[in-house]
């Protein structure tokens, strides 16, 4: 319908009324676009990207929907804090951190020049501890009571404390050796290799999540085997990793070295043993 | 205070009367920014002053009585300021009952038929009846046209006009509805605004013949494109979702075998399941709402308050929790933290961003830009990165698996090259170089710098979040660590890419931007840049002395760092530096000059609040 206000005159022919009104090319169209008759108002601007709006911009929220977002993420949050905050009690019940009661403390002390450890090459003792440079297919120096007497065969547990990464001037690639030639070993990762027979082929690999990969950090290794069982069960930094066969062999040892091209340097260990006359 | 507003003809940013380039985009201003004699503010019409005074007066607004003077202009200060698009926006439509514009003050002096608007419908049929009395005789009956059409009789509120027999077929079909000239048929509807029904006195003879040629209404400049790109999204949404699915599969067959339960593997098999599902299904969504080119709202995100607050929690909580056990405990219960100390940092830099410069783009545009840095960026710089170390590995006859221990390059200066051409050359150029390319695609539908700027800040941000994460599952127990560290992955990754789509603006959209491929390629190479010194920082690491410093420890409570991690820290602080500078200058040309008065909150731009609470940007159509 045609403006109310009288300022216009519908009969004359040579004045045609547009309700569109005229064609307003800086506000029609973005950039570079050529005029375009057809296209109306309404679809250029349904389509078109929105200019920059400081009004837009303020508020904490800005809008409804962004107060929808903040609670979602609040909430997950929240939520992974608590799942966060409960994972490793939920786990801590399964460690076996701690030796079994009956087991008899064996050897518990900072690593030192004591003669309980064999000290030929590659085994050397500094101030930090015994520190063992690998070699082809990994290195161990023997625990010299379980050499001369069973300290195995009725269950043990053995957890050696292994100095950050930092310590040594290579990769850091520790291991323990059990029973007849069982080694378990760690890199600087996380990822572990146990080698249960002497093929070559490790009989249980992965990686933990409980291994510290900063080189700040000195990591645990626990290694228990009961008499009961058959498996062997392996701890970083008390948090169980894996269980593997374990196979006593003729003569088993204990004994801590390094795999590899790598090195470890052992600050300080434990020794538990079922076999009550094994005292060292 | 009347000040009057001039708009850069190349961004829409508005500027001063007095200036000679536009200080957003660097746009030449010596032509005038609109068609000569005709500002924007004297381009607006009387009849849009009244379609402004009626929405107005629906809205409550000022009232202003029904019509506005002809000699009302649209004035900075004024109440009505809102009909002049700020910024260069859309022009705003006018919601509630359209009114109808204001006639000419004074009728054409010369009764000569012409059109005084650019209008494409000619009228085929000259008027016969030029220089004839104005008014046609009462008794004229149009029973003399025994042919006509009937009236229109679609709209009560006023008759339609007949057509007749002018040497041209009559025109059966339906009338349009009012208002659907777009729809390219009959460009006049009448009976739309609701005033009172008009009836002549008498059939009118001088009607205009209704033109009974249809033809198929063209695509506005830009949609067929955005309608293809729209289908791509939608077809590699799909497709995400398919890759998402296998390497689901693939992940349960892995439980299958046990591999241990390492935080860095479950973390990247989670992104690469999570990832291109989630992806996948938002590309779907916004590809087929892009096909039905349905507008999408403005991108709106908390204030980075918000997110570094919870930035702080998460990492606070991790920090609390990695002195209290010695080992974290199920790598699935801490996942979701670890993801959430990957993505809450990215989010912070992406909400500053965004908020610094005025939320200058759409939600659809913005999620599927770091949807894409999420996903299929990383995926393409993965393969031609491997493709690059095969290439150099080649060339210089170093083995790839050397390059993976720095520590190696110490004693071998071959080796040292090699690696610092890997992460300071090849890494750089193929990410910076892979980031942009989502939003390389939207690029001619970009009005701004500061969207395009936001857009690649968005890719980068995806991808720093699929990397992050990556890198964070390598710390293991001590996830937190690297965390921390990383923090400001964002800045890096979000800036570079900024910068890096920056420069492709210019390159395509830039015409008329004075040293145009001077800025383009300088945006593209500070990117690159950026990247290469941050990638090369380790070699400082490798200098005797140096290195022996940097190498040492320093702590959160018992949490160790690196003095070398105080380097990433300058560099942060540098970038977010330089975040701040663009971010402000890409802002500040894109809003309103400082004096001018703000709008009222009464009468609002073109935005509408819909279901779901947020702002459609536009016409307000949904």
């Amino acid at each position: 319908m045609y403006p109310a206000n009288g300022s216009y005159n519908p009969y004359n022919p040579y004045n045609p009324y547009n309700p569109y009104g005229p064609y307003n090319p800086t506000t029609a169209y973005p950039p570079h676009a050529a005029y375009n008759p057809y296209r109306s108002f309404e679809q250029a601007a349904a389509n078109a990207e929105p200019a920059a709006d400081a009004r837009a911009a303020r508020g904490f929220w800005s809008g409804r929907f962004g107060v929808i977002v903040a609670v979602i993420v609040a909430v997950v949050t929240v939520a992974a804090i608590a799942m966060a905050a409960v994972a490793a009690p939920l786990r801590g019940a399964q460690v076996g951190a701690t030796p079994p009661a009956s087991f008899t403390r064996v050897y518990d002390a900072v690593l030192s020049d004591d003669g309980k450890w064999a000290d030929t090459s590659p085994c050397t003792f500094t101030s930090q501890g015994l520190d063992v440079t690998g070699g082809l297919g990994g290195t161990a120096c023997t625990f010299q009571p379980s050499a001369a007497a069973d300290l195995t065969s009725q269950g043990f547990w053995i957890e050696a404390t292994v100095a950050p990464a930092a310590s040594v001037a290579g990769t850091s690639v520790p291991l323990i050796l059990v029973g007849n030639n069982e080694p378990i070993l760690f890199d600087s990762q996380g990822a572990y290799f146990i080698y249960c027979h002497d093929d070559g082929i490790a009989c249980a690999q992965g990686t933990t999540t409980a291994w510290h990969t900063n080189a700040f950090v000195a990591n645990t290794i626990s290694v228990s085997y009961d008499a009961g069982a058959t498996t062997l069960m392996v701890y970083a930094n008390g948090q169980l990793v894996t269980s593997a066969p374990f196979t006593q062999g003729g003569q088993p040892t204990l004994a801590l070295g390094a795999g590899g091209d790598g090195e470890a340097i052992f600050t300080h260990v434990r020794i538990y043993s079922a076999s009550g006359s094994a005292r060292a | 205070m009347e000040r009057r507003l001039h708009y850069c003809s190349q961004c829409g940013s508005p500027v001063d009367e007095q200036a000679s380039a536009c200080s957003t985009c660097g746009a030449a201003l010596s032509l005038p920014s609109f068609p000569p004699g005709r500002g924007l503010l004297e381009a607006m019409p009387a009849t849009d002053g009244a379609s402004a005074s009626g929405t107005a007066a629906a809205e409550g607004g000022a009232a202003q009585g029904p019509l506005m003077p002809p000699s009302w202009s649209f004035s900075t200060s004024g109440d009505a300021g809102d009909a002049v698009p700020r910024d260069g926006a859309v022009p705003p439509t006018p919601s509630g009952t359209p009114v109808a514009p204001a006639a000419p003050a004074q009728q054409p002096a010369a009764p000569v038929y012409a059109y005084p608007y650019p209008y494409p419908f000619a009228n085929p049929n000259p008027n016969p009846y030029a220089g004839a009395a104005a008014y046609p005789p009462a008794s004229w009956q149009p029973a003399a046209y025994p042919n006509a059409s009937p009236p229109y009789t679609g709209v009560t509120s006023a008759p339609g006009y007949p057509t007749y027999p002018q040497g041209l077929p009559a025109f059966s079909a339906p009338n349009p509805p009012p208002g659907s000239a777009q729809n390219g048929n009959q460009p006049y509807g009448y009976g739309a605004y609701g005033a009172p029904a008009f009836s002549y006195p008498y059939t009118y003879p001088y009607a205009y013949p209704v033109y009974p040629v249809y033809w198929k209404p063209r695509r506005a400049p830009g949609e067929t494109h955005a309608l293809v790109v729209s289908w791509i999204v939608t077809v590699f949404g799909g497709l995400s979702i398919l890759c998402g699915m296998i390497f689901g599969l693939v992940i349960g067959l892995l439980a299958a075998v046990p591999t241990g339960e390492g935080l860095a593997t479950l973390a990247v098999l989670v992104e690469l399941t999570v990832a291109p599902i989630v992806a996948g299904g938002f590309a779907v969504y916004y590809g087929i709402r892009g096909i039905l080119r349905k507008p999408s709202p403005r991108f709106s995100i908390p204030s980075p308050l918000f997110f570094l607050a919870l930035t702080v929690l998460v990492l606070g909580a991790g920090v609390v929790f990695w002195h209290l056990t010695p080992a974290p405990g199920s790598p699935g219960l801490i996942l979701p933290l670890v993801f959430l100390a990957g993505i809450l940092p990215a989010f912070t830099i992406l909400a500053f961003t965004a908020r610094r410069l005025g939320l200058p783009s759409t939600r659809r545009h913005v999620w599927m830009s770091l949807l894409y840095g999420l996903t299929l960026a990383p995926l393409l710089a993965i393969i031609l990165e491997v493709i690059a170390l095969v290439v150099v590995s080649r060339i210089s006859g170093v083995g790839s698996a050397s390059l993976g221990v720095p520590s190696n390059s110490a004693s071998d200066p071959l080796l040292l090259i090699v690696l610092l051409l890997t992460v300071s050359l090849v890494a750089p150029v193929v990410e910076e170089g892979v980031k942009p390319l989502g939003a390389v695609l939207l690029m001619r539908r970009l009005r701004t710098p500061a969207s395009a700027f936001l857009l690649g800040m968005a890719a980068g941000v995806g991808f720093d979040i699929f990397e992050t994460i990556g890198y964070i599952g390598q710390g293991q127990a001590d996830w937190i660590t690297i965390a921390i560290e990383r923090v400001g992955g964002g800045l890096l990754h979000g800036v570079g890419a900024g910068m890096a789509t920056l420069g492709w603006y210019y390159l395509i959209n830039g015409r008329g931007v004075s040293r145009r491929w001077l800025r383009g390629i300088g945006c593209i190479l500070y990117a690159v840049v950026q990247h290469a010194i941050f990638n090369g920082v380790f070699v400082v690491t490798l200098i005797p002395g140096l290195g022996n410093w940097l190498s040492q420890s320093w702590y959160i409570g018992r949490l160790p760092f690196q003095n070398a991690d105080f380097l990433d820290l300058a560099l942060y602080v540098l970038i977010l530096w330089l975040l701040y500078v663009v971010t402000g200058r890409l802002g500040r040309g894109a809003r309103p000059p400082a004096t001018v008065t703000p709008l009222p909150e009464a009468n609002p731009p073109a935005e509408t609040i819909d279901d779901a609470g947020s702002a459609a940007v536009g016409s307000g159509a949904r």
